[in-house]
């Protein structure tokens, strides 16, 4: 069999000889949670009315380890997504391109990288997380807005770096699919919103307990966004 | 007064008759009328038997009818002058008898000095002439047949089609196809009966006896640069594919390429051509007249700015060599090749970017535009031959050689990080890679006499010995260009080889139907590596010792070499054959200790050769060849990766004919099924390479079809001188390759076409390279790259090309004297 197509391709007819991996081109679909109202720490009640998070590129690797060690991807997605965190409904947003074959590791961006050839990271779509809502207990009522950039520490870095575990291990076929799923409601949660003044609209600022709330949920092992593969 | 003039002497019974055949018997080129004897003045003839030696040289010449004393020595006198071409045996030149009629006409005396001849003979008059009756009474100095699609190309095949430098005359050669993807002044990439050479780890390459790998260089194991051929003076190409004879050593994976430098047109040569791309090549050949063929001063010089951006500049080389004849049957050569480079590199191009960068050029960033090699050789050798009257045939050569190498090339854009800080990034993956290499070697070996165990059967022994000894020094840094700062380390390394090979075998030959060749060689190699760079410290890690890693291997490859040749019809030979051969290891992958690990090469072929004497030659091989450990070229450290163990089975069609006075052909057709066998072990970095067991093995092209056509023809005499016409068309076919990562490479078809004309001492040509402009790359790789600054990085491999030369035009002026 082998021969026959080798023969088809010297004919001009095609090739389709055995080169391994075959290309793969797989949907990626984003979903939110609904995440309306939900309860945070010390009694309080936190509502979103809007959580915007940007997501991506998304490199999915051969490698155990992600970053340097991930010279060349499985597949990757080089677009950034907004993912409406609080919807939700799953909407198809793009594609992951790439060779099929097993994924051990991933990395990603929340929208803001750092190339190698840049002396500072550059954000690609404004922030890595756009949200407003309002935190109540009793009559106190504290209404905020968030705007979180997250970038890398070092040039050519990801800021979400990480080895899927055993059973997490994923085998890239031209069937997959990908939904990318958002909750934010451990990243809120987290927040001491007995900090804020509840007569006041609060702009939760850099170098605060809530914005490193925020940035550690985005970030920390197990709050960060999921992948779901059909 | 009528020249002399060969016997015509029918060839004698049948089994002469076969001889003959398997024969190409020597040519004169040099011929010397006899002097009138001063006392003397009637008809007489004298018949002589000549001794014509390997180097057409008259070793012996004996009156067999006799005229008379004073024309007996005259003649004498006269034939011991005559230069021939040697008689060629299975592609060898091997010594020869030829008889001789020697005329002196019933004439008037003339003065010696008008009675010289010197002008070689035409072929049209070939036939007639030159007849003669010949026997060889001479062993080759090795056996000739070994692999079913062992091939010599002789001088009319490779000049048939046009050449664009010295070494396009390999792709006449069965299963080979070569290209320069990497500029002028960086060695070709070979690819040769399934084996993509990249730039000679797989093929042995020796040119007139002094070998060309340089192992443990720093681009690559067993590097190999042609760069310094001539056309002009390349008398002989023979390709030994596969690994069946005990003197082929290291590098000898997919075979073997031999190429004999000779200048058949005595006097002084000079071609001065001009064409595309501002491209200007000069060439001069001196071969003084009435020495051997063996015998030449060349040289040639040639500038570009070439086809696209960055790729412009000049090299040159020359080469002389002189043969002659020494007392006792021995023969001397002498050879020292010099040759030096600079060319500017384009690099490569990702696909997705041929439209913004364009096909034939180059990045616009400075690390880009920054690529260049540089390349300096020298080689010298000197070759003594003896041969016995009993038969029996010894060989020494001794060489020396220095190699000096630079390259600066980007493949990956941007993506490097520094070692020594990792805050250093983004500042271009300018690689540089220096090497240096100073070598010196010998190779013996002797053949016995043919010893007849019984009535039917001959037997000879064969010993050889091969050595040389290598002092490498060679770096690999990244580099920030212009200013060419020096912002990561990777290698820093002095490496001491030594490569001690003995061979020998037993030639069995029974009768004239049947040869068995059984043999063996085993090579020692050691290795004494100082890596300057190794148990490197990082950053992070406090020092407790001072960074280094100094080590010594050793190790054994050895191996059965075995082929047998049937011939039961005088035009009809089937041959078979096995052999293991091996490719060393790169010094810098060895631990201390370790017994060095040998690619263990196991290769087989059988196939059939239909002889029609010179008008019609057809080969048909199959072939396998399994390799333990194979390589591939990874682009993201410019040098080559392992793989895993391969195979390979296919089969070679040569076809070569010669229909028509002046007119010869030669096609070929060279398929194989390239398979992975095992993937390339996992590493912390690759747990998972791109490649798996089963699939098509990278960069190898299924398809490679050839096709030279030359022809040329006396068209008219104009005051006296002939006017010849010359055309000649080259064909190339590559399937599409695969490649890395699922994808594939785009197919190559090339035309190439020429048409000359000549009067007298001038000859004007036209040649045409890429006849139809076909947009082809000369190499693709599949690799992740990143060459937009401001765009995020994609890990995804991608096809890169490194863009083939458009139709290239050239105009050459020839004059000789």
């Amino acid at each position: 069999m082998r021969h026959a197509l080798a023969l088809l391709c010297v004919l001009g007819i095609g090739c389709t000889m055995d080169t391994g991996q075959g290309l793969v081109e797989i949907p990626v679909s984003v979903r939110g949670t609904d995440a309306a109202e939900f309860a945070g720490e010390d009694g309080w009640t936190i509502t979103l009315d809007r959580a915007d998070v940007a997501f991506g590129p998304l490199t999915l690797c051969a490698s155990i380890n992600p970053g340097d060690a991930c010279e060349s991807a499985r597949a990757e997605m080089l677009e950034t997504v907004v993912i409406d965190a609080v919807d939700p409904l799953t909407h198809e947003v793009g594609a992951l391109r790439g060779s099929e074959g097993t994924v051990r590791s991933l990395m990603h961006d929340y929208g803001v990288s750092w190339l190698l050839t840049q002396t500072a990271p550059a954000p690609i779509d404004g922030a890595s997380l756009v949200a407003s809502g309002h935190a109540s207990r009793g009559t106190d009522v504290v209404l905020f807005d968030a705007r979180i950039t997250i970038a890398p520490s070092r040039a050519g870095l990801v800021v979400v770096r990480r080895s899927l575990a055993d059973g997490e291990e994923q085998t890239l076929t031209a069937d997959s699919r990908l939904t990318v799923v958002v909750d934010p409601r451990p990243w809120f949660a987290q927040i001491d919103w007995d900090e804020f003044d509840p007569a006041e609209r609060v702009a939760i600022a850099p170098d605060t307990q809530a914005h490193r709330a925020l940035v550690q949920g985005m970030t920390s092992c197990c709050d960060r966004p999921t992948l779901e593969w059909d | 007064m009528p020249g002399p003039v060969l016997a015509q002497e029918p060839a004698g019974d049948g089994a002469q008759e076969d001889v003959a055949v398997a024969l190409v018997p020597p040519m004169v080129t040099v011929l010397v009328a006899p002097a009138r004897p001063t006392d003397a003045w009637g008809a007489a003839t004298v018949e002589l038997r000549l001794v014509v030696d390997v180097h057409g040289f008259v070793d012996d010449a004996t009156v067999l009818q006799s005229a008379g004393a004073p024309y007996d020595q005259l003649a004498h006198d006269a034939v011991s002058q005559w230069r021939f071409s040697p008689a060629l045996q299975d592609g060898l030149p091997v010594a020869a008898e030829v008889r001789v009629s020697v005329p002196f006409a019933d004439l008037e005396p003339v003065a010696p000095t008008e009675a010289v001849m010197a002008a070689p003979p035409t072929d049209e008059d070939e036939d007639d002439r030159y007849g003669a009756e010949v026997t060889v009474d001479a062993a080759p100095l090795r056996a000739g047949e070994r692999g079913a699609s062992d091939t010599t190309l002789e001088r009319d095949v490779l000049e048939a089609a046009p050449h664009a430098e010295g070494a396009d005359v390999l792709r006449a050669a069965p299963g080979v196809y070569i290209a320069r993807p990497e500029g002028d002044a960086v060695a070709h990439r070979i690819a040769l009966r399934g084996f993509d050479a990249d730039h000679g780890q797989d093929i042995e390459l020796r040119v007139a006896g002094l070998p060309i790998n340089l192992p443990s260089h720093i681009h690559g194991q067993g590097y190999a640069d042609l760069g310094f051929l001539m056309s002009e003076v390349i008398d002989s190409v023979r390709v030994t594919e596969g690994v069946f004879d005990p003197a082929q050593g290291d590098f000898a994976v997919a075979g073997t390429i031999e190429l004999e430098l000779g200048a058949t047109r005595r006097g002084l040569q000079s071609r001065s051509s001009y064409g595309s791309f501002g491209t200007f090549r000069q060439s001069v050949v001196w071969a003084p007249a009435g020495l051997d063929q063996g015998t030449f001063a060349a040289f040639q010089f040639r500038r570009s700015d070439g086809f696209g951006q960055n790729r412009d500049g000049m090299g040159g080389s020359a080469i002389v060599q002189h043969a002659f004849a020494g007392s006792g049957g021995w023969r001397h050569r002498l050879v020292a090749i010099a040759h030096a480079a600079r060319y500017r590199l384009a690099g490569v191009v990702r696909q997705d970017d041929h439209d913004t960068v364009g096909f034939y050029d180059v990045y616009p960033q400075a690390t880009a535009r920054a690529q260049n090699a540089l390349s300096a050789r020298v080689l010298a050798g000197y070759e003594a031959t003896h041969r016995a009257a009993d038969g029996s045939t010894s060989q020494l050569t001794l060489w020396a050689g220095y190699d000096d190498f630079r390259l600066q090339e980007n493949f990956t854009g941007f993506i490097q990080r520094s070692t020594f800080d990792p805050d250093w990034v983004g500042r271009g993956d300018l690689i540089e890679q220096t090497n240096e290499t100073t070598s010196v070697g010998l190779r013996a070996h002797h053949r016995t006499k043919p010893y007849e165990l019984l009535s039917w059967l001959d037997a000879r022994l064969e010993v050889g010995l091969q050595t040389r000894l290598d002092r490498i020094g060679q770096a690999q840094n990244l580099i920030q260009a212009p200013q060419n700062e020096t912002w990561d380390r990777r290698v820093d390394a002095r490496i001491g080889a030594a490569d001690i090979g003995v061979f020998g075998g037993v030639e069995l030959d029974a009768t004239e139907v049947l040869s068995i060749r059984v043999g063996a060689r085993a090579d020692l190699l050691t290795y004494e590596v100082d890596d300057r760079l190794g148990n490197f410290i990082p950053e992070f890690r406090r020092d407790s010792y001072i960074v280094g890693y100094r080590r010594s291997a050793l190790g054994v490859a050895a191996g059965p070499r075995t082929s047998v040749v049937v011939r039961p019809l005088s035009w009809l030979s089937i041959l078979a054959g096995y052999g293991e051969g091996y490719r060393s290891p790169q010094a810098r992958t060895l631990e201390d200790g370790e017994s060095a690990p040998f690619t263990k090469v196991r290769s087989a072929d059988a196939g059939v050769r239909f002889e029609a004497g010179e008008r019609l030659t057809v080969r048909a091989t199959g072939y396998w060849t399994r390799l333990s450990d194979d390589v591939a070229f990874d682009p993201r450290d410019g040098r080559l990766e392992r793989v895993g163990a391969t195979r390979r089975a296919g089969g070679v069609l040569h076809v070569e004919a010669r229909p028509l006075p002046g007119l010869v052909a030669s096609g070929s057709a060279t398929y194989v099924d390239a398979e992975l066998l095992e993937p390339p072990p996992a590493s912390a970095a690759d747990p998972q390479p791109p490649f798996q067991a089963g699939q098509s093995l990278p960069y190898v092209p299924p398809w490679v079809l050839r096709l030279d056509v030359g022809g040329h023809r006396e068209l008219a005499r104009l005051k006296d001188l002939p006017v010849e016409g010359r055309i000649g068309v080259g064909y190339s076919f590559l399937s599409p390759r695969p490649l890395p990562n699922a994808l594939f490479a785009s197919r190559v078809s090339l035309f190439d076409a020429s048409a000359g004309v000549s009067w007298g001492p001038v000859g004007l040509s036209l040649d045409v390279f890429n006849l139809f402009d076909q947009r082809y790359a000369a190499v693709e790789y599949a690799f992740a790259s990143h060459w937009d600054p401001d765009a995020p990085r994609s890990r995804l491999p991608a096809r890169h090309t490194s863009a083939g030369s458009p139709r290239t035009v050239m105009l050459t002026l020839e004059v000789r004297l």
